[in-house]
């Protein structure tokens, strides 16, 4: 973060200079003129910029404006002096960020100006809102056929509610958001719960210290935690003349929700624990270099929640440690980027044997640039080169795929509307060279072009349309076997082509997508496969009708046999009003074939739903509204091969429909 | 009296049952047995099919079964690395002397401590075995399989190692509006190389009311090389009727060793529901989804009535949105405000700035009132960043 910009009282403007460069063409800084209150503005409060009237207007026309990222340019009304922006949203309370730049003619851009300000409701700042969104649906079966016994009850209310609420006071803010799913068919829940909860977040802070607890992700993705998304708690400092944030925090191995496992955290066998840092230390140059760090151990196994894995059959408890550092920088107006990172894990595989924790590490290196010739042509070039140990793993990034040695290099031309990306990448296994396992070379090389015109006028046919065509390639080699290994040696190929067409209109838009892939297997371990694939998907919005219709199908042919498999499926959803604000409805259509050629398979799968809804009385503020329900589902399975694994069956409701929106505060 | 009787019917009993004994006899011949994959990754639990074929040589007909309490995976130098306390037995009636087969199928868990014992020892395979014995003569023969040590990418059979489903924002529950924009993913862990067959199923109201009929969104095909990781991404999930849902990946090939987690998520309407705020869908005509965003690519829509200005928001991902209060909304990456006179606009390069070359982005607009309300949002479009 930079340092902050004093926001100027109108007496002193005169007297301050620009402390981040300065106009190229000419003499003068903008100047912003303080709020109507003093360390903070409100929320809809406009902003003032003197720029002096003398300015040329192509400078001007070489100016623009960025409100948290966000160009706001176009918004600006000049008044004598003054450009002036009025927010049209209100601005969320916290800290924001205002830029002034210029474009220089060699196509550099240079900041004029920068603040950084605070945006309260008043300066004691009370403020309060809360909300819940909730709807319940209470339903009678009226009519099934041939459901599976027993059935269930034929009275039954599912539903769901999203809770949120925010108080802040001076300093402080608290923020909180919970959602609630009933289903009073308990075994539709994942812990049996016939009210449970799914995913929460509670948030108390102030401008240098946020405490959270719920489901979060912590720290900036690295090898050693990524994607990790758990329910735990964290506490956050931030350090603003350091540009710096530090958390710590604790997080259940497991991707859980519902309410039985409370905060998760209690159990020390499946938790992890650690911390990560975070870090711009160039002030007035953030993106020059950015600094993160990562620190955890902990206890878990491998499944839980929404993960299954065959490690979590083992009963085993299994325990580590890891470890990440890493730098990123954007050099030359962003043009260049290098990235490194160094990471290291010391996991116990199972705490139940003798064999101890494995210790290993890896690395990342990425470099890419980019520019654009001063006939318009934007090109790239890049290279990464990255190694992860044979027995590198972190209880908070299982999924990475470990004893990986791989080096590529892309790149690509982006001219108009035409764009050519390649790239080409070798991988090998077997890192740690244990000798009695063999090696293993992958080659991967993929070629993307895609042309997305922009025609004057959009045709009939392809309205405003996109095209991509797609080459991969990947061999596979064991380059070398050890004496006396019994296992089969690797050769084989995998080619891909795909093609898309998509075409956008104002009022919808549909695409069609071809693939078709051929899989060589040198060894004979495994049958030399075609398969061709094809997808079409649509979608028209009209005032009272939407429909989406899909088509999808794919098709698997062993050359070895000469058997195929084919696969098709054909859907259609579709809303529509038949009287506004009283009766609508929707439906969801769907047929799917599936046959071979050796007459293993041959079935046929048909569903229906379709649901009436009248609206009894609109919901409102803080008022229910109510809305009465006729819904049908029918399937129908047929079994080309054996009529007796035929069924069909359909199920009728009456529901009655409750949706409270719940208000409280400044809420609206 | 009575107990006389008692005693006698035992004897006949214990009598009938050594007679038969004695007339049943059978001994045990050739036992092969097949495991699947036979080839087991150095650095995890590993999860085999093991089919023992067991002959049986009768002699006199009758109840004749075999049965193995235990099995001991074993190095090559024969030492021990570990032991599966498990009893697989199975018996019938012979109705005929002669050769019998037996077939026992054993689900296999091969413990991650027992591979890289073996390799510590300096071996690249082991071997399971388990000693069979005859009911109810007594005769013993074992049985062996290999195992093959190896490492995720070599040309054994594919094989999945694990499965972690999530929503496409990374979350794991979902309530959303009618109409919203939502997909699944699974984040695949495989081994090997091998074509992976695989459906995504979806049950929607009103059988969720009921029974849940699950119903095929899609079916693929996708070959595997390598052993690494590939994300599956389910088409756009139904969210046109409002209710609970529920969804899931089937996995037709390979065989899974375990059971995949069931995502749910709920359409909810009471957001849309009350007058005067509703959000009505902006209809956006260019870019056309999986365009290239280049510099003179144009973002144009179609007017929205009472709107005072449209923004555009580019993301990393799409956005699940809320008009809830909350812990602070992720803000968009960049994005360009422009007024209502205009519905169209071209990225500069100062929003272009905040991209990073290669990554993949998602944009949608919306449309604001003059009070700063959101009336209208477009879906969520993705577009290359070269």
């Amino acid at each position: 973060m930079k340092s902050v910009w004093p926001i100027i009282p109108p007496g002193f403007i005169l007297a301050i200079l620009c402390l981040f460069g300065q106009s190229a063409l000419a003499n003068w800084q903008p100047l912003l003129v303080q709020g109507d209150h003093p360390g903070y503005r409100v929320p809809t409060e406009p902003f003032r910029l003197k720029i002096p009237a003398d300015i040329p207007d192509d400078t001007l026309q070489s100016l623009a404006l960025e409100l948290d990222a966000v160009d706001i340019t176009a918004m600006i009304e000049r008044e004598g002096d003054f450009a002036i922006f009025k927010p049209i949203q209100p601005l969320a309370t916290g800290r924001h960020e205002l830029r002034i730049v210029e474009y220089a003619p060699d196509g550099s851009i240079l900041e004029l100006g920068f603040w950084s300000f605070e945006v309260r409701q008043s300066a004691l700042f009370r403020e309060y809102s809360a909300a819940a969104e909730t709807q319940v649906t209470t339903s009678y079966r009226v009519a099934d056929e041939d459901l599976d016994q027993p059935t269930a009850n034929r009275l039954q209310a599912q539903g769901s509610s999203q809770v949120g609420f925010s108080a802040d006071n001076g300093d402080w803010h608290t923020r909180g958001q919970f959602d609630l799913l009933l289903d009073s068919i308990k075994e539709s829940q994942p812990n049996g719960r016939a009210l449970d909860n799914g995913e929460f977040l509670l948030n108390v802070g102030n401008r240098y210290v946020d405490a959270r607890i719920g489901h979060q992700n912590v720290g900036t993705p690295s090898l050693v935690m990524d994607s990790f998304r758990r329910r735990g708690a964290s506490l956050e400092g931030r350090i603003p003349a350091f540009n710096s944030q530090i958390t710590g925090f604790s997080l259940a191995t497991r991707d859980l929700s519902g309410f039985s496992h409370g905060l998760a955290i209690g159990d020390e066998d499946r938790r992890v624990n650690g911390i990560t840092f975070a870090s711009n230390p160039l002030s007035g140059h953030t993106r020059a270099l950015y600094l993160s760090g990562t620190f955890l151990q902990g206890r878990g196994r491998d499944d839980g929640g929404m993960v299954a894995s065959i490690d979590g059959l083992d009963p085993d408890i299994t325990k580590g440690s890891a470890w990440s550092l890493s730098a990123d920088s954007q050099l030359f107006s962003d043009r260049l980027r290098l990235r490194a990172e160094y990471a290291g894990t010391s996991y116990d595989y199972s705490l139940s044997d003798t064999l101890g924790a494995e210790d290993d590490t890896a690395y990342s290196l990425l470099a890419t640039f980019n520019d654009v010739t001063a006939h318009g042509l934007n090109w790239n070039l890049g290279a990464e080169a990255r190694e992860i140990g044979t027995f590198f793993k972190s209880l908070a990034n299982q999924a990475l795929p470990s004893d990986r040695r791989l080096v590529r290099t892309f790149g690509g031309l982006q001219w108009s509307t035409l764009g050519l990306q390649g790239s080409f990448e070798q991988q090998q296994d077997n890192v740690e060279n244990i000798a009695q396992l063999p090696w293993i070379t992958t080659d991967l090389g993929s070629l993307s072009l895609n042309w997305s015109p922009q025609p004057k006028k959009p045709s009939f046919w392809l309205g405003t349309p996109s095209f991509n065509l797609t080459y991969s390639q990947q061999t596979q080699n064991q380059t070398r076997t050890p004496s006396g290994y019994l296992g089969t040696e690797a050769d084989n190929r995998l080619q891909s082509w795909q093609g898309s067409i998509t075409a956008s209109y104002p009022r919808g838009n549909w695409g069609v997508a071809l693939i078709s892939s051929s899989f060589r297997d040198q060894t004979g371990l495994q049958s030399d496969t075609d398969t061709r694939g094809a997808t079409f998907d649509g979608s028209l919005n009209l005032d009272r009708l939407t429909l989406a219709p899909a088509i999808n199908y794919d098709q698997t042919e062993d050359q070895s046999t000469h058997q195929t498999s084919t696969g098709i499926t054909y859907s259609l959803q579709t809303s529509f009003i038949l009287l506004p604000d009283k009766l609508s409805g929707s439906c969801f259509l769907s047929l799917n074939q599936n046959q071979t050629t050796d007459d293993s398979i041959d079935s046929d799968t048909f569903s229906a739903n379709l649901a009436l809804n009248w609206l009894l009385l609109a919901a409102q503020r803080n008022r229910p509204g109510f809305e009465l329900g006729l819904s049908v589902q029918y399937s129908d399975f047929e079994d080309n091969l054996d009529a007796t694994n035929s069924i069909d069956t359909y199920q009728s409701f009456l529901t009655l429909t409750t949706v409270l929106p719940l208000r409280a505060g400044q809420a609206q | 009296m009575k107990n006389l009787g008692i005693i006698a019917i035992r004897n006949l009993a214990l009598g009938l049952i050594c007679l038969s004994a004695s007339l049943a006899n059978a001994q045990l011949g050739a036992i092969s047995a097949t495991n699947t994959p036979s080839q087991v990754v150095l650095t995890g639990t590993a999860r085999s099919t093991v089919n023992w074929s067991i002959i049986e040589n009768v002699s006199n007909p009758g109840l004749i079964g075999v049965s193995s309490t235990s099995g001991v995976f074993m190095a090559p130098d024969n030492s021990l690395l570990g032991t599966v306390s498990k009893t697989l037995q199975v018996s019938r009636n012979i109705q005929a002397p002669g050769q019998t087969l037996f077939a026992i199928s054993e689900a296999l868990t091969v413990p991650q401590s027992v591979i890289r014992l073996a390799q510590k020892k300096g071996f690249n395979r082991f071997i399971y075995t388990r000693q069979f014995t005859d009911i109810p003569d007594n005769t013993s023969t074992a049985g062996v399989v290999t195992f093959v040590i190896t490492l995720g990418g070599t040309a054994n059979e594919l094989s999945v190692r694990r499965v972690e489903m999530e929503y496409d924002d990374g979350h794991i529950s979902a309530v959303v509006s009618p109409q919203s924009q939502l997909q699944a993913r699974a984040i695949l862990s495989y081994q090997g190389t091998g074509l992976l067959e695989y459906r995504w199923e979806v049950a929607s109201p009103p059988s969720t009311q009921g029974q849940p009929i699950y119903i095929p969104l899609t079916s693929r095909k996708q070959y595997l090389l390598a052993g690494s990781q590939v994300v599956l991404q389910s088409p756009q999930l139904p969210t046109t009727i409002s209710g609970n849902y529920l969804v899931r990946l089937k996995i037709d090939k390979p065989t899974l060793g375990f059971t995949l987690p069931l995502l749910r998520y709920a359409v909810d309407r009471s957001g849309q529901a009350r007058k005067n705020f509703q959000i009505n869908q902006v209809h956006v005509s260019s870019p056309a989804p999986n365009s290239v965003l280049a510099p003179a690519t144009l973002f144009s829509w179609s007017r929205v009535p009472d709107a005072v200005a449209y923004q555009l928001e580019i993301y990393s991902q799409p956005q699940r949105d809320t008009d809830l209060p909350g812990p602070q909304k992720t803000a968009p990456l960049a994005g360009v405000l422009v007024p209502a006179e205009k519905n169209q606009l071209q990225v500069n390069q100062l929003s272009r700035a905040h991209l990073q070359s290669g990554q993949v982005y998602y944009w949608r607009i919306i449309a604001l009132a003059a009070d700063g309300h959101i009336i209208a949002r477009s879906d969520f479009r993705s577009i290359h960043f070269q």
